[in-house]
This record gives C-alpha cells, structure tokens and sequence, in this order.
C-alpha cells in the first residue's frame, strides 16, 4: 500500500534575500538579483555576473563558535530548513525521530573550504592541511548539521547529482515516504559554488554568460552562477491532515532518467522520458499540467533541448502551458537550484501567478513558448512540474498538485 | 630569533585556541586551566594543534599531541620545539 505525500513547510536563503517572502516579493518584482562579481584567490582575481546570496551575516544564524566547521553550503541547508520546519509547524526533537528522513543535494560541498585548503598546499607548499577540512568539505556535511539541530534520527544521505542534486533528493524523499519508510522529509538541497576555481572550470566549458542569464531568450549566452538553498518539509497526507498542518502542494509523481548520450551534451528524449515517467506516476494527463518550473540555464544548449523535449512532449498542450525559468533573477545554484526553485513553484501555485523569466529579449527559432517574460503571469495553477537537468546527462522531474 | 617568553608563547597558544573557539575570547586561562574544561573535543584540539603549529613554525600532531593538556604544559612543549628546532638549524 503507498501513501499520498504533501508538502507543509517551506524554508529558502537566495541572492534575492533571506526567506521564501524575500524570494517571492523579488520573483514578483522581477528582480534580477545577478550583479558582476569580483572573486578573488591567491592574488588572482576575475569578475563575473554572479548572483551572491544577499541580506545574509552567518553571525546572526549561527553561534560563533560553530562557524568555523560549516562552509556556505550547510549554512544555507540549516537555516532554510529552520524556515521549513517553522512553516510547517514542527521543532526538534519530535515524537519518533526515526520517522523523518533528512535527504539534500549538494553537488559541490565545501568549495570554499576546498579552495583555500588547495591555495595552502600547492601555492604556499604547506603539507599540513588543516583537521577540520574533511568535515567541512563533505556533501553531507549540510546533512549532518540538519539532523543533529533538529534531532532527526531517520535515513539521511546526500545526493549529488550537480545541478539536478536537489530535484533528485526530493524525489527519494517523496519515494520513501509513499512507499511507508518514514512518515516525514526534510529535503531539498543548497551550494556555495561562488569561487575562483569553479567559475574558471565552468567558464573553461564555455557555459558561463559574460552577460546575464536571459533563458529561452534569443541573444542568451550562458548560465550565471548563483549560491543558496531551498529546503521543503515532506510528510504523509494523513499525518499531515491529523495535525492541522498547512498543505501547500501534493507531491504526485517523480520521473528520473538518464540521456545515456553525451556528459554534456544533453538530448531531448531523457527529459521527455523524466517527464512521462513523472506523470504516469501521478495518474496525470498533459493536459492537466499548467506551468512548468523549467530547468532553464541560459545556455543555448539546454533551452533549445528543454523546449523541444517539452514540445515532444505535450504536443499540442506545450502552447498552453507556462514556462518559466527563476535562474534569471536567483542565478544557477546547483546542487541548490532544485529547492529553491520548488519554493518558487509551491508560491506560484498558492498564489496563482506565474514568477517571470528574466532579461528577455524575444523568442529564439526553437525557443517558441509562453515563458512569462519579463513579468509574473496570473494564472491558476493547479498542477505544476519542476524539472532539472545534470551534466552527464541525468535528468529529474517532480509533479506537484493543488489540494 | 622567536621570542619564546613565556608570555608570547602563551599569547600564541591563546590565539589558536581562540581561532577554533571563538568564544573564549575574553576567557583567561590559567596556567593549570585543562583544555578539557573549555568544552574542546578531541577534533578542537587536533585544530588547535594545527593553529600552534602555524603560529610557531613547529610540527606538533605527528608526536606531540599527547603531551599537553593545560597551557602551562602546551608552553613547554613549545619551546621544548622551539630550542630543538633551533639546536637543528643553528645558521638560520
């Protein structure tokens, strides 16, 4: 027997500020909050369009004596969850720990800690690394620091399939708790990718804008990186109704797939295949879908496959959808883009508007749906996917529904 | 040379225990006060050895660890290292 899966409660750290209102009053605003950024390491300096977390001092999130073990990353996972776990009306410590599942993605871990620690040992040729370097670079560590603050004792792990790491980790979440694993998820997922090293590795690929990121938009060059996380509380419907809780969305189906094609080149059948698989799981129709939370980077590549696959894929009901992309205002996070852009779906949804895609100039030849540029759109969503898509080509989809 | 009074070096100690605990910032230590006491664990202290061996120039973690648990004991071991390194390397 499974059980249905909601989601109650909804926590976020962005570059558009500190907290689901501040993500949704700038998505409302359609606010770009990419700047050009200046990263700085070892007397080596670029600057990029980059969109920084903002509004944000650790030292008022965390005891100071706590600091120096959690990089950027597990920052942003342990306070987005507080934000989460407030919303839906739960605290540490709650009655059976074992039956709440802690499951991030993370793609990149501790980058800033990592960077340093490679500045020391290969620029200044110190072979002494610093104790603390294992723990503070872990993908899991954001994990870890979840469970110990909110006393969570059930199955937790990290998954990390880079820029798909949080769409995935929602989908096990949601998994588990169908098939009766655990009643409870904290899940989503959160990056700090804004360093030195990995915006020259990515620049190296020549995915990086010098721009802006204007996805599905003709003249788009590129993604823009940005740091943050988006952390929602999963529970079993039952559960959830038996305590009162606000339900914000049912978690319906998640698809998964793999190109099985290119590392980085991507093909539209794995997307259509996440998508299809997504729906049947849900028992949904296309023609139920309203809006799309697309993966959307701002490469030519990705949006020119995202909008064929979505076409292969609804046929003629890909004209009536929305498409957005909030890459265009909170940057690509990553591991951390999957939560932060669910948070942004399960708002669109409660409050019937479609958040806007950014810096758009016009439709591209095969860049042909309504992606909501440039302002929100009202519209009733009642049924909504969030799609990711990861280098080596592996893909995830969520569908979620208004009750 | 390094100045190895007993206050520099207390100073130092002080410092890297105060990188790893940020709060013990206007806590003064005694000579006798056990690093136990002030809440560091084991990972604390593997930090705070790291932090000393910065600061003095000395290798502490491969032999060294164990042999201090007050202030009064991590300063001897600190010029105990300081004179052997300079014994070592008179030229320098």
């Amino acid at each position: 027997m499974t059980r249905r899966v909601v989601i109650t409660g909804i926590g976020c750290v962005s570059s558009l500020g500190v907290g689901s209102a501040a993500l949704w009053e700038g998505m409302m605003q359609a606010r770009s909050a990419i700047v050009p950024t200046r990263l700085v390491q070892a007397g080596l300096e670029v600057v990029f369009p980059a969109a920084p977390v903002t509004g944000y001092f650790a030292e008022d999130h965390f005891d100071a004596d706590d600091l120096p073990l959690r990089d950027p990353f597990a920052q942003y996972a342990v306070v987005a969850t507080r934000e989460a776990m407030r919303d839906a009306g739960l605290g540490a410590g709650e009655e059976e720990p074992g039956d709440t599942a802690v499951i991030l993605g993370s793609g990149g871990g501790g980058e800033h800690a990592r960077e340093e620690a490679a500045v020391r040992l290969f620029g200044e040729r110190k072979l002494r690394c610093s104790p603390l370097l294992v723990p503070k670079t872990n993908n899991q560590a954001s994990v870890g620091f979840v469970s110990i603050e909110f006393q969570v004792t059930g199955p937790s792990l990290v998954v990390s399939t880079g820029c798909a790491a949080a769409t995935h980790a929602m989908a096990q979440a949601f998994l588990m708790i169908k098939h009766g694993l655990v009643r409870r998820a904290i899940t989503g997922g959160s990056e700090a990718p804004l360093a030195l090293s990995v915006f020259q590795a990515f620049d190296a690929a020549r995915v990086l804008s010098h721009t802006t990121c204007r996805p599905f938009s003709r003249e788009r060059d590129g993604m823009v990186i940005g740091e943050g996380g988006g952390i929602v509380i999963m529970e079993e419907l039952e559960s959830a109704r038996a305590r009162g809780a606000t339900i914000y969305a049912e978690v319906m189906g998640a698809g998964m797939s793999a190109d099985a094609s290119n590392s980085v080149h991507p093909k539209e059948q794995g997307p259509m295949q996440a998508i299809a698989m997504a729906l049947r799981e849900g028992g949904l129709n296309l023609e139920d879908i309203d809006y799309i939370n697309a993966h959307g980077t701002g490469t030519l590549v990705n949006d020119r496959v995202e909008s064929r696959a979505i076409k292969s894929a609804f046929g003629d009901h890909a004209r009536k959808l929305t498409v957005s992309s909030t890459k265009s205002l909170h940057g690509h996070t990553f591991g951390g883009a999957g939560g932060i852009e669910i948070v942004a779906t399960l708002l669109a949804m409660k409050y019937g508007v479609a958040p806007p895609t950014a810096n758009y100039l016009g439709p591209d030849e095969e860049c042909d749906l309504d992606y909501a540029p440039n302002e929100p759109k009202q519209r009733r969503i009642d049924v909504a996917l969030k799609q990711s898509f990861a280098f080596g080509g592996l893909n995830a989809v969520l569908a979620l529904r208004r009750i | 040379m390094q100045d190895r009074s007993n206050a520099v070096i207390d100073a130092g100690i002080c410092a890297s225990i105060r990188a790893v605990k940020p709060s013990l910032e206007n806590h003064f230590l005694e000579p006798e006060t056990k690093f136990s006491s002030l809440g560091l664990d084991s990972m604390n202290m593997l930090t705070v050895a790291f932090e000393m061996e910065e600061r003095f120039g000395v290798s502490i973690v491969d032999r060294h660890l164990d042999t201090f648990r007050t202030l009064q004991e991590a300063r001897e071991t600190v010029q105990g290292l300081l004179e052997s390194s300079t014994v070592a390397k008179p030229a320098s």
